[in-house]
């Protein structure tokens, strides 16, 4: 499997580290008054498509950056990859 | 205590062999320096970088030569580089470190990596038994620089010129990478 | 010797010969024979016993599909079974071996399996060794084991060595035959990145085994100066002896070249080299293999494959026979009788099923069209053979065509499926290609020498432009077209006898229809149940026999029958090569701590951890056990002083104005509040409230913390944090790296740690008690100037430090830490010390963080800040983690106090039947304690912290090990604390 990483081109999976789904990145307050439930949901509730999917890859053996990957988990074919660190800022994370 | 001093040791030993037409061996007298950029602050560290060693922050994948001191600075991720000096004394690399250290985090890492050069017309088919990037001149040229793995190691490779090559891997597996350097100048013999 | 067979010209060097052995009699052959080429000219046709029934078998291709010839190769530790003799090459001094026969080859004692065949029929296994089930073990298995497999084994480890290799390319060229050659030659003039790769040694495909011009000049010589063309292109990297086995997921491909098999010695060379090939564009160019027809006693010796026939006579210069017919569907099989007749081989006839004109004559052959074989006779050799127009025929070799399978196998590799041509009786690719592959030529079902030269030629043009790069302007090659018409044709129906469709598995129509009855139908059923197709052979010649027959009856066409899913690899891979350099030692890196050097002067035993090589004990002279070395190591860094190696703890560098903010969010307790030159403990939690890891923290100046982790966690916890720094707190200000090679660190543990150290230390630092307290942290230099670290901080619960000196030092450091500690009788201790004085004071370590235990179960539940949101504060609150019967970290001694604990063993309350409802938890770590004098573990057990002083019974039936102990605090020295504060 390759992965075509935004900033050094395509390389192999072999140097990167799976984590999961990339909703991983929407970490709930612990400290509201849902938070148990919300942490319930973010850990444990996962959809599990038969198509387009967006995961989370750490590039280790490269340049430690983590990846948005978007993959077909039927074809394998991989369509979109991001610097994870874009994604989350773009969805509001900052500290 | 006084009269005790503490003596250096050489991963490798100084390491130096020819394969054919071609030569590796392990550089000891190298000092690196991690910097790593403040947030926001990419401005500042690109600025200090200039006036302290007439170089640009290395964009990934890059490398950059000082005119004026012949450091080399290693583009590795997008917010993180490495600064190689050559032959410094210890005061000379403590004052190197605190001037960056104005600018930028730094960490010492002379001592985490085993340097390796191969020179020669058989350092790409060598390398191209572990390694799993592409080597060709028009994609890893020359001041070019990634990181990557070869048998289970973390590398860094740095192509200095048109057949020869700058590795660093861990400190700890020194001798594993050797051999597995060895094994495959052996191998395409 | 005379080659009795051999003819003129062919593609092999007469002026040397190679001596081989088959079957411990030597015979001569010339270098470019195979050794099926060698076998056919000294006249050898018997060379094999088939599978189940033992039934004579010849040679039967020229190639890689080859299901008879198997022979076992070389001797010794080098031995391998099962080589197809159709593409070994022969070098002098090679020894072969026929397999699967009891006794002699011409003898086989295993041939009674022929006379009960009827019993022997598809699914029989399914059928029979069933009663009496005392049997099963005793009597069939043994029997069924023995017979099972082909060929056998040295027992003896590879002694050769195997290699892995990296290429990339634009564009891999499948195959150097017409179609690849020509695409190769476009891509290449027109500067593409190109490897041209073909499984034969010698390239060019079918040119080899044909008589056709390309360009005007001889096939063979056209691929001659192709190939002299192409070597001579810097952008084109041309391997023989290479099968590109897989297609894998996004343009990577397997392929594995044999380096050394050719050779009688591999000279410490690698045997093979097993690449992975990162290629943008594809070019299939695996031509097309023959298929067979069946018919009754279709299986003897001398029954040949028509296009195999005609290699062997132009490639390899060689007959398979004095007299020879064939049997064909299709025009291409009349070629054979033609090549022949050229060459001066008597043809007896030519029986063509269609009942059509013919398309040419044979000089001295009897034609008959419209007709069929329907028997053979000749049990270790065909000589006669029966027509359904109750004609018999002379001949000592039948050369059968059934017509051509395009090798598609690869487009198949990712789930594609191959679709049925009805005009050329085929399957050819379908649709669904694997991405970035294109295929040309036979392959694609472009039969004919013209039309594979010419897709070649396009197809790598297509290559280019979906590359983006411009082809060259150069030309086509060209040819005729040869004629490929073919009427699809299986089986003869009339046949009485027995007719093969998979000759390696021995499976007949016979079986195809018993397959039917039973109700195994689907092809997929049809190859399980039957056996066709498994074999090494994959079927190659057998697989579309065997479904048209099953389409036939099931009164389904072969497009609603399908065929079977193709995957890697094309040929059999050996385990050595996927092995690669992974094997005894090179297994894994190792990796060296910076006073391994020292230790291993000092003869110290090494243990593995991961891939660190520690120090486990050192042994001094006159102690002859383990504990002797381990319990002297404790007791005397517990009375004086001892050191040791702990590098291999992961070191992480957090620097940032926002550093001690991310700290207080991935550890669980508070950090917010470390001071400057201060060392806190860290408990980090996975984000569901289990314990992840734990260590220390320096803060080394305002921005600056340094992070210690366990051995065994370093690579997960930086891969961890870097995950929340960049996912999840974008914002914050903080840097990381790795410091766990940079820093040579030793723990000085015991009453005289300080006055050890300060013989060390530079004269300025002042480590009295009030100027370095318990945790705390500082820069220091020592032996004369150089920069070091000292953190004061205790596994072993006694007054201890960590000092920490560049890498480079480490071993020197080693050596001068023990100098400075003679005079107070320093230990050096490796890790079983280190473990059994951790357990002794009761740390918590990798035994009992085990991914299923939380804070609350360690004894550290107080520890989780309610005040902040970090990693896994608010999952540990759950209910279940928190229940009355929660797990506790206690301490266990002995009833009797000779007794040794055993870790793995389960708690049950006293009285209790050991099961596993009336399980209370279970042992994580035991030792000898030299300091208490007997055994000592710790555990984990519901309610543990209100058991103190409670006797309950740990079970441990495997081991025999079973015994009352004693529940106490897990902290079995010191427990105050007095001496790590001192």
């Amino acid at each position: 499997m390759i992965i075509n990483h935004p900033l050094l081109g395509p390389r192999d999976a072999a140097e990167f580290v799976y984590l999961g789904d990339a909703s991983l990145i929407n970490r709930p307050d612990g400290l509201t008054a849902d938070a148990s439930g919300d942490f319930y949901e973010y850990l444990y509730l996962r959809d599990n498509p038969a198509g387009l999917h967006k995961e989370l890859w750490y590039h280790e053996q490269g340049d430690r950056s983590w990846l948005v990957v978007t993959r077909n988990t039927l074809t394998h074919e991989i369509t979109e990859v991001e610097l994870a660190r874009d994604v989350a800022k773009a969805q509001g994370r900052d500290k | 205590m006084a009269n005790m001093t503490l003596q250096k040791q050489a991963l490798l030993g100084g390491y130096s062999q020819r394969f054919d037409n071609t030569m590796m061996s392990e550089r000891t007298n190298l000092s690196i320096l991690s910097l790593a950029v403040p947030l926001g602050a990419k401005n500042t560290v690109d600025t200090t970088l200039n006036q302290q060693h007439g170089v640009s922050w290395p964009d990934i994948g890059k490398v950059h030569r000082s005119n004026t001191d012949q450091s080399i600075w290693l583009g590795l991720q997008q917010d993180q580089c490495f600064a190689l000096f050559s032959d410094l004394t210890d005061e000379g690399f403590a004052q190197v470190s605190a001037q960056l250290q104005a600018a930028a985090y730094i960490t010492d890492q002379s001592d985490s990596w085993v340097c390796i050069n191969i020179d020669g017309p058989l350092a790409r088919t060598a390398l191209e038994r572990i390694c799993p990037i592409d080597l060709h001149p028009t994609v890893l040229g020359e001041s070019c620089v990634t990181r990557t793995t070869m048998e289970h190691l973390a590398v860094i490779i740095h192509c200095t010129g048109s057949n020869s090559f700058e590795l660093l891997s861990p400190s700890s597996s020194a001798k594993s990478f050797l051999h597995a350097l060895e094994t495959s100048f052996h191998n395409i013999a | 010797m005379t080659q009795t067979n051999r003819l003129e010209g062919g593609q092999i060097n007469r002026q040397k010969i190679v001596q081989f052995a088959f079957n411990d009699q030597m015979y001569n052959a010339h270098p470019g024979d195979t050794l099926a080429s060698a076998l056919l000219a000294n006249g050898i046709k018997h060379v094999g016993s088939s599978f189940k029934y033992h039934r004579p078998r010849g040679i039967f291709s020229a190639g890689p599909e080859e299901p008879n010839a198997l022979v076992e190769l070389r001797r010794g530790a080098a031995q391998e079974p099962n080589t197809r003799a159709t593409v070994a090459e022969v070098f002098d001094g090679m020894m072969a071996r026929s397999q699967n026969h009891k006794g002699p080859l011409g003898f086989d004692l295993m041939g009674v399996n022929d006379l009960l065949s009827p019993f022997l029929s598809a699914g029989f296994y399914y059928k029979t060794f069933m009663w009496p089930k005392a049997f099963w073990e005793k009597l069939y298995e043994p029997i069924i084991r023995a017979s099972a497999g082909l060929g056998s084994l040295s027992g003896l480890p590879d002694p050769d060595t195997y290699d892995k290799g990296f290429l990339h390319a634009d564009i891999l060229i499948i195959g150097a035959g017409p179609a690849g050659i020509a695409a190769a030659l476009q891509a290449g003039r027109s500067g593409a990145r190109v490897i041209l790769a073909d499984e034969d040694f010698t390239p060019g495909g079918r040119l080899n085994a044909e008589n056709l011009s390309v360009d005007g000049s001889q096939g063979t010589d056209w691929v001659k100066a192709s190939l002299a063309e192409l070597s001579q292109l810097d952008n084109v990297r041309i391997m023989t002896r290479t099968t590109i086995y897989g297609a894998y997921d996004h343009g990577i491909y397997g392929a594995l070249e044999r380096k050394t098999d050719h050779l009688a010695k591999s000279e410490g060379m690698p045997r093979q080299v097993l690449w992975r090939i990162y290629t943008k564009q594809a070019i299939l160019c695996a031509g097309a293999t023959e298929r067979s027809i069946a018919f009754g006693n279709n299986d003897r010796p001398g029954i040949m494959l028509a296009g195999a026939v005609r290699a062997y006579v132009n490639r390899w210069a060689v007959t398979p026979g004095k007299r020879i017919a064939v049997f064909t569907n299709n025009d291409d099989g009349w070629r054979t009788a033609t090549d022949l007749v050229a060459k001066g081989v008597e043809v007896s006839a030519v029986i063509d099923s269609r009942a059509t004109k013919a398309p040419t004559d044979v000089a001295g052959a009897i034609v008959v069209m419209g007709a069929t074989v329907t028997n053979t006779f000749g049990r270790k050799g065909i000589h006669t053979f029966s027509l359904s127009n109750g004609q018999s025929i002379k001949a000592d070799c039948l050369a059968v065509s059934g017509g051509w399978n395009p090798n598609v196998h690869l487009t198949c590799h990712q789930r594609g499926r191959p679709v049925w041509n009805e005009t050329q009786a085929c399957f050819v690719p379908g649709g669904d290609l694997p991405m970035g592959m294109l295929v040309a030529g036979a392959a694609n079902g472009e039969l004919s020498l013209g039309q594979a030269l010419s897709a070649g030629y396009a197809t790598a043009n297509t290559a280019m432009q979906n590359l983006g790069l411009s082809a060259a302007a150069s030309n086509a090659p060209n040819a005729d077209e040869e004629s490929t018409k073919v009427t699809a044709f299986w089986h003869v129906k009339e046949s009485a006898k027995r007719c093969w469709i998979d000759l390696q598995n021995d499976v007949t129509t016979k079986d195809i229809n018993v397959s039917y009855q039973d109700g195994f139908r689907a092809v997929e059923h049809l190859k399980r149940y039957t056996t066709l197709g498994m074999a090494t052979d994959q079927g190659k010649t057998s697989n579309v026999l065997g479904l048209a027959i099953m389409a036939e009856h099931s009164g389904k066409t072969i497009e609603q029958t399908g065929t079977t899913i193709f995957r890697p690899p094309y040929t059999p891979v050996p385990i050595g090569a996927l092995a690669g350099r992974c094997r005894g030692e090179d297994f894994r890196p190792v990796r060296h701590t910076p006073s391994h050097g020292w230790a291993e002067q000092q003869g110290a035993v090494f243990v593995e951890t991961g891939n660190w090589l520690r120090a486990q004990w050192f042994p001094q002279p006159g102690e002859t056990h383990w504990r002797e070395s381990v319990d002297r190591e404790v007791i005397q860094t517990r009375e004086s002083v001892g050191v040791c190696d702990v590098s291999t703890l992961g070191k992480i560098d957090v620097q940032g104005k926002d550093a001690g903010e991310f700290l207080n969010r991935v550890y669980a307790n508070t950090f917010a509040t470390l001071a400057v030159g201060k060392v806190r403990y860290g408990l980090m939690l996975r984000e569901d409230g289990i314990v992840m890891d734990d260590g220390t923290t320096a803060r080394m100046s305002e921005n600056h913390y340094v992070m210690t982790t366990t051995t065994a966690n370093a690579v997960s916890v930086f891969r961890h944090m870097e995950f929340c720094r960049q996912c999840l707190w974008p914002g914050l200000d903080v840097q990381l790296i790795s410091a766990t090679e940079q820093w040579a660190q030793f723990a000085v543990a015991g009453p005289n740690a300080r006055k050890l150290l300060q013989k060390v230390v530079d004269a300025d630092t002042d480590l009295s008690n009030e100027a370095f307290p318990f945790m705390a942290c500082s820069e220091i230099k020592v032996c004369g100037g150089t920069p070091g670290r000292l953190f004061r901080i205790s596994f072993s619960g006694e007054l201890a430090y960590e000092i920490a000196v560049p890498t480079r030092y480490g071993n020197s450091m080693m050596a001068a830490l023990m100098e400075a500690g003679e005079e107070f009788n320093a230990v050096p201790y490796g890790t079983e010390a280190l473990g059994v004085m951790r357990i002794e004071k009761g740390h918590a370590a990798g035994n009992e963080l085990v991914g299923q235990t939380s804070a609350l179960n360690i004894g550290l539940g107080k520890m989780v800040s309610k005040k902040k949101d970090s990693i896994g504060s608010k999952m540990s609150e759950r209910e279940g983690m928190n229940t009355e019967n929660a797990l506790n970290l206690v301490g266990f001694k002995p009833v009797n106090r000779d007794k040794p604990l055993l870790a793995g063993a389960h708690f049950v309350s006293k009285g209790a039947e050991p099961t596993m409802e009336n399980d209370e938890g279970w042992m994580t770590s035991v030792a000898y304690s030299p300091s208490l004098g007997h055994s000592i573990g710790l555990g984990f057990i519901q309610r543990g912290a209100d058991r103190m002083g409670e006797v309950v019974h740990a079970s441990d039936q495997l081991r025999g090990g079973s015994c009352d102990v004693e529940i106490v605090s897990p902290h079995f020295i010191d427990p105050e604390g007095e001496r790590l504060r001192g």
